[in-house]
């Protein structure tokens, strides 16, 4: 409804405009030979003043041009397709801002209830000529953009598709493409509709990297997104986060960095984000006006996992004696809120102090960052000053032999720790989840199984060091390496070797976790 | 030298007297514009001229019979008597050249047909009146129309082409109203009032004093259909004729009934024993919109209603 007042308000403006071009003929041609020869357009205007019938003339000839071009398009369409005329009707709708060069008036006269009434009238073969002309210039620019868009250049495709679409809207007839290889011709405004649509909804994307620029101070994440078509990275594309207040950002050659300042709430979250075609700047300010209202847009969801800039865990210092002193070991911390849970209160400081004296038993305490429980981590504490994992505190309640079964808790899934090393790597082979083999190996770790744990930049001895490649999107397990033997790694699930110097890139965009058997 | 001046005004004179009444017994030709049906074409511009010229040479308050010239439909010609006997018009135009708009319900109209109603006073009213044609270009209704100026308003302030053609609907319907009290046709009142319609009128029964003209006494009655149509009887057979007019319409469609309109107007009625000037207030139903339905008629003395308390469809609550 706003568009087509919108549009109504400048076709008004068109109108006014144009009346500047008024051409007055007196007694050259009569009522009778432009309302009945059929050689003219016309509109009959009435008013109380005679300006009010002018304008009312103006406007009665161009709602007469967008009915006729409406009829007469919905007929042509209908033929071939039921749906597409649905399209072209609502589009044809919306004509707005006609050219009408060679309008010419009646002088106003008045009536015999003293309002007054005049006829607006154009010639339709001066009219039909400078169609014509339109319509070769159209179709001219169409042929190249077309072409370049078969080439694979579809960044100088698009800003054309753009101005045709808004040209098409200032005249009052429909245009139509030149006949395709099957001989089918298409009504140019809805092509080029169609067009734009299939450009912004074939689109891909990906998150390339997260990067935290946060400082003690302020909270700044930037995401950053290629965005391809057809494996051609996109130009001419905005992107803004649907959220009130965020800056809109302009996508070139495929690239964009995406600003964000909240704390993050999950390891992975979704942001709700417009794509818009970027109105190309040369595009005529009236056009361009046009465009924002009638372009098409996408919505899309961005899926962006902050593993790699939260890493969360606890360490606990126990040197002291008298005092125990846990921290969040996270990194950029200034991004996150911390919350501490011990004994069942809740402290809302950096480090969590704890008077051994007192810890009779093991003692759960809970680290919560951003006050997300989807960002928090357990660990229980135990008399003699470990930290250990909840399930394992269970194990070391329950049992003490080495076959033992083991319960993980967010699975229910039962897995068998065998004795000797090989039957622990074996086991280790069948994770497909990483989440769930980083829960395993500590849990090795603390009973000694394995010696250390760690993420890959803190490697001690890659000779004795296996490698668990693991996609961070989905946590899935890529791989299981062997330990250096004269420079290369095996991948234990398929046998095949790689050299260790060539890791990063063969396995690029990838987690690792690194362990050592005891 | 004076005798010659006088012979030749008196010459002027006895010019001006014959030329009025000759100048309405001429034919009238109408050319339909801008209309590809060439066969629907020719038989509405036939019809129309044959209609418009007949009523031009036929003496007023005498019943016409068309039959000889226009075709029409079944009726056409007792309904359009009625009006013919209390308000007889001639045509000003010997040419028209006019557009036919096709209506929603397959029927064609006419309009901006210049025409000067006589008085029994011998005054003459301008008017501009429409023809209805059916699909094969028969005559199937005469009536005054809204001046020219005020349709076309009316018509461009339609937000869409629906509204427009709803717009169109309303319009002819309130032209048929307002014609059917010209020509006194219970009838048809009778048949566009619903049989639950609340019709309200007030009328002006004792002036303060005061110096604000709102400050005259209202009392509003409230009819139901079979009242207001009793009424209107008696105020038939008292006025030798009546004259309604229509000014300021304005047109609201209901924002969550979109087939229920509220039409607002200023209405000017003259009669043969009364006259007086009031806002108008329809609430009129077009779920079906061959048959539009008045649900409510409210009426309030124009020069006794601050513009605050004028009736409109934010009064009402529709379930």
């Amino acid at each position: 409804m706003f568009l087509k007042s919108h549009i109504r308000l400048l076709l008004l403006g068109f109108v006014l405009l144009s009346s500047s071009a008024v051409h007055v003929v007196y007694g050259q041609i009569s009522e009778k030979e432009i309302k009945l020869s059929g050689n003219y357009y016309w509109g009959q205007g009435y008013g109380e003043q005679r300006e009010g019938a002018i304008n009312n003339a103006k406007r009665d000839l161009i709602e007469k041009l967008i009915v006729r071009v409406e009829s007469e398009s919905r007929f042509t369409e209908r033929d071939t397709n039921e749906e597409y005329s649905v399209e072209l009707q609502s589009t044809t709708q919306t004509s707005s801002r006609i050219e009408l060069r060679g309008l010419n008036y009646f002088p106003a006269k008045e009536r015999r209830d003293g309002t007054w009434e005049t006829i607006a009238y154009l010639s339709k073969s001066a009219f039909n000529q400078s169609i014509n002309d339109a319509e070769q210039r159209f179709l001219s620019a169409l042929s190249y953009a077309l072409e370049d868009e078969r080439t694979g250049n579809m960044n100088a495709a698009i800003p054309v598709y753009m101005d045709l679409l808004a040209s098409t809207y200032f005249y009052p007839v429909s245009f139509y493409t030149t006949p395709d290889v099957n001989g089918e011709q298409f009504e140019l405004r809805s092509f080029l509709v169609r067009k734009l649509n299939n450009w912004i909804n074939t689109i891909d994307w990906e998150v390339t990297a997260i990067r935290n620029l946060s400082s003690e101070s302020h909270t700044e994440i930037y995401f950053d997104l290629f965005f391809t078509y057809k494996n051609e990275p996109v130009s001419n594309l905005l992107l803004s986060l649907n959220k009130p207040g965020y800056p809109v950002h302009n996508v070139q050659r495929g690239l964009t960095s995406v600003f964000y300042d909240y704390k993050p709430d999950e390891l992975i979250e979704r942001f709700q984000t417009n794509l818009n075609p970027e109105i190309y700047p040369v595009i005529e300010e009236e056009k361009q006006e046009l465009l924002s209202e009638i372009l098409p847009q996408r919505a899309i969801v961005l899926e962006v996992d902050f593993s790699d800039i939260i890493n969360i865990d606890i360490e606990l210092d126990n040197t002291n004696e008298n005092t125990w002193v846990a921290y969040p070991e996270v990194k950029n911390l200034s991004v996150f809120d911390v919350q501490w849970t011990y004994k069942g209160e809740l402290y809302s400081t950096n480090t969590l102090t704890i008077n051994p004296s007192l810890l009779n038993t093991d003692t759960p305490i809970q680290l919560t960052l951003n006050a997300s429980e989807a960002l928090s981590i357990q660990r229980i504490i135990t008399p003699s000053g470990m930290l250990v994992k909840p399930s394992d505190a269970i194990i070391t309640n329950n049992s003490s032999t080495e076959n033992e079964l083991l319960i993980l808790q967010s699975q229910d899934v039962i897995i068998e720790i065998p004795s000797d090393k090989n039957q622990y790597l074996e086991q280790i082979l069948k994770f497909k989840n990483g989440t769930r083999l980083t829960q395993y190996l500590n849990r090795l770790k603390s009973r000694g199984v394995i010696k250390q744990v760690g993420n890959k930049a803190s490697m001690p001895d890659s000779e004795l060091s296996y490698i668990a490649i693991i996609e961070p999107r989905n946590r899935k397990v890529e791989a299981v390496l062997s330990p250096v033997v004269e420079g290369y790694r095996t991948d234990l699930n398929n046998e095949k070797t790689v050299a260790n110097t060539t890791l990063s890139e063969t396995y690029a965009g990838m987690g690792s976790i690194w362990f050592q058997f005891n | 030298m004076n005798l010659s001046f006088k012979h030749s005004f008196l010459t002027f004179l006895a010019c001006i007297c014959t030329f009025v009444p000759l100048f309405a017994k001429q034919d009238v030709e109408v050319f339909v514009a801008d209309f590809a049906n060439d066969e629907l074409r020719l038989n509405i511009e036939q019809n129309a001229s044959a209609f418009l010229s007949t009523i031009n040479s036929s003496s007023p308050r005498s019943e016409i019979n068309f039959s000889d010239t226009a075709k029409f439909a079944d009726r056409f010609n007792d309904a359009f008597n009625e009006l013919w006997e209390n308000t007889p018009f001639y045509i000003p135009e010997t040419t028209i050249i006019e557009t036919v708009n096709r209506l929603t319900n397959g029927t064609y109209e006419m309009r901006n047909i210049p025409a000067y109603f006589l008085t029994p006073e011998g005054e003459e009213l301008y008017e501009e009146t429409v023809l209805q044609f059916d699909a094969d270009g028969r005559i199937i209704n005469f009536r005054i129309g809204l001046p020219a100026h005020r349709y076309q308003n009316l018509m461009l302030e339609g937000e869409d082409v629906t509204d427009q053609a709803n717009r169109a609907v309303i319009l002819q319907f309130v032209e048929q109203v307002r014609t059917a009290y010209n020509r006194k046709d219970l009838e048809f009142i009778n048949t566009v009032f619903s049989d639950q319609a609340l019709i309200i009128v007030g009328s002006v029964i004792q002036n303060t004093g005061d110096e604000s003209a709102y400050q005259q006494q209202v009392e509003y009655l409230q009819f139901t259909k079979d009242e207001y149509i009793q009424r209107l009887s008696g105020i038939f057979s008292r006025n030798e004729w009546i004259d309604v007019g229509y000014e300021d319409i304005g047109i609201f469609r209901h924002p969550k009934h979109p087939e229920i309109y509220g039409v607002s107007l200023t209405q000017y009625y003259n009669s043969s024993t009364y006259s007086d000037e009031g806002y108008l207030f329809l609430l009129i139903d077009f779920k079906n919109p061959d048959q539009p339905m008045i649900h409510v008629r409210t009426w309030q003395p124009k020069n006794s209603t601050p513009e605050d308390e004028i009736f409109h469809i934010g009064y009402m609550e529709i379930f």
